[in-house]
């Protein structure tokens, strides 16, 4: 049993070291600018620039940086804002909290509740706690789970169009 | 035959549906190498729906999926809210519905032994014996009851489906299928004050699907092979439109022993004869065992309850079949409103096992017959979550014995409200559990049975969690309850008080002290049973009484974890922990008496004094105190996308203070020495007679009520507690490992692998050792397309026949064939 056992961590550990890196960051980046397409924030959330909060993500920060340099949010620079806990995330319109930090849902929505702003989590269930949008995988499939309600209790107009086309939860 | 004939059918119906449907193939003008060519610019560009079209026909990385499915996992039972498993404060292990399938695994105990920290061990064909940690079969020495677990709380979607009325749990009433499950989660270690008594050594949570707009319509799998097992369910699911979502399920399993012949055991000198020539304690089939005798009294006799006979035919119907049981489930989902959703579940099922025994009977096995239904309602409004579900029906826990078929009811109510105030979140709630057991209309007269009359198990709670974050990194965790129960009269407390600290995005640590205690049972509570023992020689009668007062068991416990992905691809969970089990109790010997059962022909005619003894067994506390540590490891990995491999090792150590080496038997032996011992037994046995002739003349005593006359009695037991004595119905070591390989994306090949090491189960009658076993499982799936997948599945492929259990049977490799489909 020992030799089968050492046999496989042998083949394992090869294969170990070609890991791919995935086309998932990207997507997701590409998400939240669509987002930004579909959703109306309210007059004081306005400024020069459309602010996008990163807690924990450096893949998802670093694709985002690409679309800041080539795209704007209307007629709004977007600027990319990385930070490590809750306490650093500044007034924002949109934070996207990575799967890593999902445990920190909770403390982030109680802490951005009367703020004019778009929570995204990378983590299905996430809407119960406070996101108004979750990324999912379904059959292979890059989704996101909606909960307009509580886009809508900060402050936000979402379009109908981004509400079709996520899995609508309460 | 007939059954193989329609399992053709039904395969090649499923087949040509599938071919058909695979006709319908994707329409799109993009394609994967044009989208991957896009610039970021050209991507940002695409509408919503453009962009999820582009996204789609690319996909997400087989291997970031596979990331997703298998090292970034949800759980909510843990802390009642979803969070990353990774992140869970306690020692819990999530298996998803497609692990399961992809296993091979034929029912959901046997699924179980994917899971780190398990032992599951085989009875029969198809029947479990699951146990988290171990600590089982304790107190031993006693009745295989003791060997039920008592100390895990299994639970569909929070409902409690234990039985109250002995301990344990009836794995074949439950009444789902894998087509029902979504997940099963379990938490090691005492979560009582989160899901109230008996999960001291943990909870399993089964989490049934939600229906969705991905949901297929139907669904199913089906499976046959070796020992004329048959295993199918199928599901019919739709989301209506966005209120209403409705399901139909059901399931189906029959599966035959490797032989038709019950074990006769030796139950202490026993003299066994069939047709006249002495035989030894061994297997025969009923027809035999209904002609055997004990010494000059029948082995199995005959009876009648309600113009019913009661024999061996009644209590072993079908000897040859191991199970067989049909569950159907209905669901209904209803989103009254944006913050308000209500969620109905109702079903039933019926099933019949031949399994363990929870009485004392010449055979440890038996056959449990039961039909059940239930309807579970769950309701969320806002951060206020409801439950309510209600449990009815009948079960028979060893058919053919008077006095062990009974009708339950069983209510539980409960609330709770999540309240987040950023840092600090606190759930409240409260509950109430009632628990009644009634023999009532299945015996012959008053008496006959345990309870005698319907009994009701009372349990009032409320909780309340405190889930503090004073950082990023540290989680403080302090859950408590109190229970107030009816019988017996008493508030027991459980806590957990839990530390968490996350070191980096891939490292955490955590430390755990909790402690949960047992309910109280029917049986430990109410038990008022005489029997009028028949087939041994000695004792004549035996007084089964309850204890209403008795302390009920807890569990404390000290853990610390790490969990840690120190790759992308790796996820590796090790956990130490430390219990102290105490207020173990039994049905054992509070005294002996010997009597004598003619009294007035002794009187009247002369004849021999018939003396013999009379045992009384109460519920009792016992000093006994177990400790166990031990330690699991575990790891997951992502070896690449054609490669998934999983992996758990458990060494664990037990030691008894207080433990009571002696059997019950030994106890009654040793006061029948003490009594028989007395020289002055002849004159004390002409005294009871003389008193019981002068009790009957003077109208004290009436000899149709009391048949026999108390000669003496004593309840002394010798003093031989030992302390430190090492407990080795728990296997030191167990665990398991799998490969899931897929060579190519239409083959999939599971290997799986489990082993327990050496265990000496003690009985009341004998002491057995059960040697280490490792076994092998493979199931190879081929997906002939995404509606339909054919498979090959192969159970303990080495035939390793060894018993897993007990007296239990010696269960061979099997081999069965079958498909999953979709539509």
């Amino acid at each position: 049993m020992r030799k089968s056992i050492l046999l496989i961590c042998v083949l394992c550990l090869g294969a170990l070291l070609s890991e791919m890196k995935g086309q998932t960051a990207t997507f997701k980046a590409l998400f939240l600018y669509n987002f930004t397409k579909n959703i109306d924030w309210p007059a004081e959330a306005n400024g020069s620039d459309l602010v996008i909060t990163i807690l924990g993500d450096d893949d998802v920060s670093a694709e985002l940086e690409k679309i800041a340099k080539v795209k704007k949010a209307g007629n709004k620079s977007i600027k990319i804002v990385q930070a490590r806990s809750v306490k650093e995330v500044g007034d924002s319109h949109i934070v996207f909290l990575g799967a890593a930090k999902s445990a920190l849902m909770q403390t982030l929505s109680y802490e951005q509740q009367d703020k004019p702003v778009l929570l995204v989590a990378d983590k299905g269930g996430l809407c119960k706690q406070g996101a108004g949008i979750s990324f999912v995988t379904v059959s292979g499939k890059l989704r996101y789970e909606i909960c307009p309600a509580l886009i809508e209790s900060h402050n936000l107009k979402v379009t109908q169009k981004i509400i079709s086309l996520g899995i609508e939860v309460q | 035959m007939l059954k193989t004939k329609y399992i053709i059918i039904v395969l090649f119906s499923l087949f040509a549906c599938a071919g058909v449907m695979a006709q319908e193939g994707e329409k799109t003008s993009l394609t994967k190498e044009k989208v991957l060519s896009m610039t970021t610019e050209e991507l940002s560009a695409l509408s919503l729906e453009d962009l999820m079209s582009a996204i789609d026909v690319v996909g997400v990385s087989s291997l970031e999926e596979l990331y997703e499915l298998l090292l970034n996992k949800d759980v909510t039972s843990a802390s009642k809210s979803e969070e990353s498993l990774f992140d869970s404060p306690l020692s819990t292990t999530v298996l998803s519905h497609d692990q399961i399938i992809a296993s091979g695994a034929t029912t959901i105990e046997e699924a179980l032994r994917l899971v780190p920290g398990l032992i599951v061990r085989e009875k029969t064909n198809g029947n479990f014996d699951v146990h988290i940690r171990g600590n089982d079969n304790l107190p031993a020495k006693n009745m295989l009851l003791y060997s039920e677990n008592m100390n895990t709380l299994v639970m569909i979607n929070g409902r409690p489906v234990f039985n109250y009325s002995h301990g344990g749990t009836l794995w074949e009433t439950l009444p789902v299928g894998f087509e029902d499950i979504d997940r099963i989660e379990v938490v090691r270690g005492p979560s009582s004050a989160l899901y109230g008594p008996n999960a001291l050594s943990g909870v399993i949570n089964i989490i049934t699907q939600t229906i969705t707009d991905e949901s297929p319509l139907v669904s199913g799998n089906v499976q046959a092979g070796s020992l004329n097992t048959l295993i199918g369910d199928i599901a019919y699911r739709e989301k209506l439109n966005d209120k209403i979502s409705i399901g139909v399920t059901g399931n189906f399993e029959a599966r035959d022993r490797e032989r038709e012949e019950i074990l006769i055991y030796d139950r202490g000198g026993s003299q066994y004869s069939l047709d006249g020539q002495p035989v030894d304690p061994g297997y025969y089939n009923v027809g035999e065992i209904n002609r055997m005798r004990n010494g000059s009294l029948p082995v199995w006799p005959p009876y009648d309850v309600k113009g019913e006979r009661y024999d061996i035919y009644k209590s072993f119907p079908d000897p040859e079949q191991a199970k067989e049981r049909r569950g159907i489930n209905a669901y209904l989902d209803y989103k009254v409103s944006e913050s308000t959703n209500i969620s109905l579940m109702a079903g039933h099922q019926n099933s019949q096992a031949v399994t363990s025994s929870m009485g004392d009977v010449p055979t440890p096995y038996t056959t449990k017959i039961a039909s059940t239904s239930y309807v579970d309602m769950r309701a969320n409004y806002k951060g206020l979550s409801l439950q309510a579900n209600y449990n009815g029906g009948t079960i028979d826990y060893m058919s053919g014995n008077e006095g062990f078929e009974l009708d339950n009811q069983q209510l539980n109510l409960q609330a709770e409200y999540d309240w987040n105030l950023g840092k600090v979140s606190i759930r409240p709630g409260v509950s109430y559990q009632s628990m009644s057991y009634d023999d009532s209309e299945h015996i012959a007269k008053v008496g006959n049975g345990y309870l005698n009359q319907k009994r009701t198990i009372n349990i009032l709670a409320g909780s309340a969690r405190f889930d503090y974050r004073p950082t990023d990194k540290l989680r403080l965790v302090a859950a408590l309850r109190a229970e107030k129960y009816n019988k017996p009269d008493d508030v027991y407390a459980s806590w957990q008080l839990v530390g968490s600290y996350k070191i980096s995005d891939d490292n955490i640590v955590r430390a755990v002290y909790s402690r949960a205690n047992q309910s109280s049972f029917l049986v430990n509570t109410y038990s008022n049973y005489t029997w009028n023992v028949v087939n041994m020689e000695y004792p004549r009668i035996m007084q089964f009484d309850g204890n209403e007062d008795h302390d009920l068991k807890t569990m404390d416990m000290f853990e610390v974890g790490y969990r840690t992905r120190p790759a992308k691809s790796l996820f590796l969970d090790i956990e130490a922990f430390y219990t102290i089990s105490e207020d173990f109790g039994a049905l054992m010997p509070s005294s002996t008496s010997f009597a004598v059962f003619n009294p007035l022909d002794v009187a009247m005619t002369g004849a021999t004094p018939d003396v013999n003894g009379i045992v009384n067994i109460n519920y009792q506390n016992m000093d006994l105190v177990a400790k166990q540590q031990g330690v699991t490891a575990s790891f997951d990995w992502v070896i690449s996308e054609k490669l998934v491999a999983n992996g758990n090792f458990t060494y664990q150590q037990t030691k008894l203070d207080n433990y009571f080496p002696l059997n019950r038997n030994e106890v009654v032996g040793y006061q029948a020495g003490v009594l028989s011992a007395d020289p002055d037994l002849p004159t004390k046995i002409g005294q009871a007679i003389a008193d019981y002739v002068g009790g009957v003349q003077g109208g004290l005593i009436n000899p149709e009520e009391q048949t026999y006359a108390i000669v003496s009695s004593t309840g002394g037991v010798p003093d031989v507690e030992q302390d430190d004595y090492e407990h080795k119905a728990t296997p030191s070591y167990f665990g398991g490992f799998s490969l899931t390989y897929r060579p190519c994306k239409k083959l999939e090949i599971f290997p799986q692998a489990y082993f327990f090491g050496e265990q000496t189960f003690e009985n009341q009658y004998s002491t057995e050792t059960i040697d280490a076993k490792f076994l092998l499982n493979a199931k190879v799936s081929y997906k002939a397309n995404d509606n339909l997948t054919f498979f090959v599945n192969g159970r303990n492929i080495l035939n390793m026949k060894d018993r897993e259990f007990a007296y239990m049977d010696e269960i061979p490799g099997m081999v069965l064939g079958g498909l999953n489909f979709k539509f």
